[in-house]
């Protein structure tokens, strides 16, 4: 039987060793939670942008949504360029009351586009407030409740209109390109102390109901193709 | 030395469960990123596939009448009980080829027993969708057609399948299946990603000619010569093309009657196209080079009411046409346009100076009426016959012999050359003289030998059901927009 217990120099040594591999394994943990907060902030930041992305396509590609031709006897435009944003015009829901039944003055079309764009989603106000790494993204949908930050961590925020030839116009817009940088709210230990994620999202939208009809003649004065 | 292998036992461990953390955390920020992009990706792909099907039902609808299409109804399988089956009266949710719900929620490929069925009308695509692959991608569409119900004057109750404006709303739901790849691992599931386009389709009646030989221009230039031509402006409805060639058409005078010869020109302060059914009507009276006059081979409305020739200026009628397009043919950017569009949906396209052989050349058939574009001078010098729609942009020069049911547009260099063997035209003839900035010019034509143009308005329907719709608006049918 071997009694002997460890020399006080052999516990030293273990502990020394023990401690320096616990410092090596916290220390790891560490980058990894700094690793986990800037993924998630990363995915956060990525998401807001590309939710408030995904919305401003949708209003952009159905606007000059027109089918009773009412807008375009008005001279509405789809999109109108405004000093902070942009307008989107469409008649794409209906304004009579749920349940109706047809009937002499009542919309025999209900829940048809009615002729005009003053019903919920249908004159979206689109407009960019920049500062910095939180520039706000505001909506107006037009359901009484103003404008509604989409998202308030962009760096970048720019449109470019084109018409239906590819021209850059900012009149009888048949098509946008939707750039946006967003950035994350922490900064990233990783990469240095100041340093802030940042993802840049671009769309090209085709407003559908500019570009669909094959029969609509070029205006006067464009060249023969 | 034995009690060291235990702790680097013990070391090992720590460092495999660190490690393995620090993975795991990694891996489940990424998988949720993934997954939010996916989410994203099927939705896009969702709306891609309801597109692509929009189109391939658009397909279907050519050289189909409308009426029958929102008449034929299909047996619908429903297999979620829900209140919202079937949507109230008025609803346009009526419009859906599937219920939302049910699409979101029903594998399509492993259907579970239907809890009912009901009969749907205007479906484009069977009970169970039609499968489309886009960008390799395979998707389902269901498709449905539904008259708008704006026709009817008030109160009178408009009939759904019955068409009066060309105009329809096309629904088309698209499913990118992703219901297959459920997951519980997180106690949630995918469901079918569901996207719904609504388009307004109309179809372009613009012509819908209102004589067998129609004239664009304030003046003509035209030549005339025997006296074997007869263009006759009485509908020949309902009366076979072969029957019309056998001669079998004793129309009476009383039925309907079109101008023989219609000119149109859109300048009332003009006097319209006045001057040009001067000038056609003296042509005719004073006769060929041989003195034979040709007074009675044009026959329509005008001989009945008056005794006279069937020339007559058109252009009031098209103005007060109840039919939206037809004052498009007053414009001749959109002619021109139309003219050149043809080109991306012809189904033939010929070169200029193209003279088409072997004989006889065929421009499609009653059974399978073609769209035919001939980008300048078409020279037909053998036998030739056609149905549908036949465009020329420069002179369309018929020396052989010809049958036609259908259009036929010469728009452009406006010339139209008849000489030669037997020619018989059902249906009507547009000649115009656009330049390419649009200036209006004199039409030309040329009748030599017998020639017989008869005025048949169901073969010009026939032709322009051809035509692709025109998309006059399109949508994605949102929750938002449509709560039910």
């Amino acid at each position: 039987m071997n009694r002997k217990g460890f020399s006080f120099v052999e516990l030293l040594i273990v502990t020394a060793i023990f401690t320096v591999i616990v410092a090596a394994s916290l220390s790891l943990a560490h980058k990894a939670q700094f690793s986990f907060r800037a993924e998630r902030d990363f995915t956060q930041a990525a998401e807001q942008a590309r939710i408030a992305m995904d919305q401003l396509i949708r209003y952009l590609r159905q606007a000059g949504n027109d089918p009773t031709g009412e807008l375009k006897k008005a001279g509405v435009e789809a999109v109108v360029v405004t000093g902070s944003g942009i307008v989107i015009n469409s008649d794409i829901t209906g304004s009579g009351p749920v349940g109706t039944a047809p009937s002499p003055g009542n919309s025999y079309d209900y829940g048809d586009p009615d002729g005009d764009n003053n019903d919920q989603m249908e004159q979206v106000v689109v407009q960019y407030a920049g500062n910095s790494d939180n520039g706000v993204l505001y909506l107006d949908i037009g359901d009484g409740n103003g404008s509604q930050a989409l998202v308030d961590n962009l760096a970048d925020f720019q449109m470019e209109f084109f018409d239906r030839y590819g021209n850059a116009t900012t009149t009888d817009i048949a098509r946008v390109v939707i750039r946006m940088t967003a950035v994350t709210g922490r900064n990233d230990l990783r990469v240095a102390p100041g340093h802030k994620n940042r993802i840049a999202l671009r769309s090209s939208v085709v407003l559908r109901n500019k570009t669909l009809d094959l029969y609509e003649p070029p205006p006067e004065g464009t060249p023969a193709s | 030395m034995q009690n060291q292998r235990g702790i680097a036992l013990l070391v090992a461990l720590i460092l495999a469960v660190l490690l393995s953390l620090i993975g795991l955390s990694l891996t489940l920020a990424s998988m949720s990123s993934i997954r939010m992009t996916s989410e994203f990706e099927s939705h896009e792909r969702a709306l891609m596939i309801a597109d692509a099907g929009q189109s391939a039902a658009r397909t279907v609808l050519r050289g189909k009448s409308i009426n029958t299409l929102l008449a034929q109804s299909t047996n619908i399988h429903i297999y979620l009980e829900s209140d919202d089956t079937t949507p109230p009266d008025g609803s346009p949710s009526l419009r859906n080829p599937r219920l939302p719900v049910e699409a979101r929620n029903i594998d399509f490929k492993l259907t579970p027993n239907p809890v009912g069925s009901r009969l749907m009308n205007g479906m484009l695509t069977p009970s169970l969708g039609s499968e489309i692959v886009v960008n390799n991608y395979t998707g389902l569409y269901f498709a449905k057609l539904t008259d708008n119900q704006d026709e009817a004057i008030l109160p009178a109750p408009d009939d759904p399948k019955a068409d009066l404006d060309g105009k329809v709303f096309l629904r088309v739901l698209g499913i990118d299946r992703t219901i297959a790849n459920e997951v519980t691992s997180h106690g949630s599931y995918f469901k079918n990603a569901v996207a719904v386009v609504e388009t307004v389709l109309k179809r372009d009646m613009t012509f819908q000619l209102n004589s067998p030989l129609a004239l664009y221009g304030q003046n003509v230039s035209a030549n005339f010569d025997g006296n074997s031509f007869e263009i006759d402006g009485y509908d020949h409805r309902g009366v076979s093309f072969a029957n019309l060639l056998k001669g079998n058409c004793n129309h009476n005078k009383n039925e309907e009657g079109f101008s023989g010869i219609g000119c149109l020109y859109d300048a009332s302060d003009q006097g319209d196209a006045g001057s040009a059914v001067e000038k056609l009507k003296d042509l005719l009276t004073k006769g060929d080079k041989n003195g034979e006059a040709l007074d009675d081979n044009v026959i329509g409305q005008s001989e009945r009411s008056d005794g006279t020739l069937a020339v007559n200026d058109d252009t009031d009628t098209v103005r007060n046409s109840d039919n939206p397009d037809a004052v498009n043919i007053f414009n001749p950017l959109f002619l021109l346009h139309f003219a050149r569009m043809m080109g991306a949906v012809a189904d033939t396209t010929f070169e200029d100076g193209a003279d088409p052989k072997p004989e006889p050349a065929i421009f499609g058939t009653s059974e399978a009426p073609k769209i035919i574009l001939a980008k300048g001078d078409l020279d037909i010098s053998g036998s030739g016959s056609g149905a549908g729609i036949l465009i020329v942009q420069g002179t369309l020069n018929i020396t052989g012999a010809f049958e036609y049911e259908g259009i036929i547009l010469v728009v452009g260099e406006g010339n139209l050359q008849l000489g030669g063997a037997n020619k018989a035209i059902a249906g009507g003839v547009f000649v115009a003289n656009i330049a390419n900035d649009g200036t209006v010019g004199v039409p030309t034509i040329s009748i030599n030998g017998k020639c017989e143009f008869y005025m048949k308005s169901d073969s010009i329907e026939m032709a322009y059901s051809l035509l692709p719709m025109r998309v006059l608006a399109w949508r994605e049918i949102t929750s938002e927009i449509e709560p039910n």
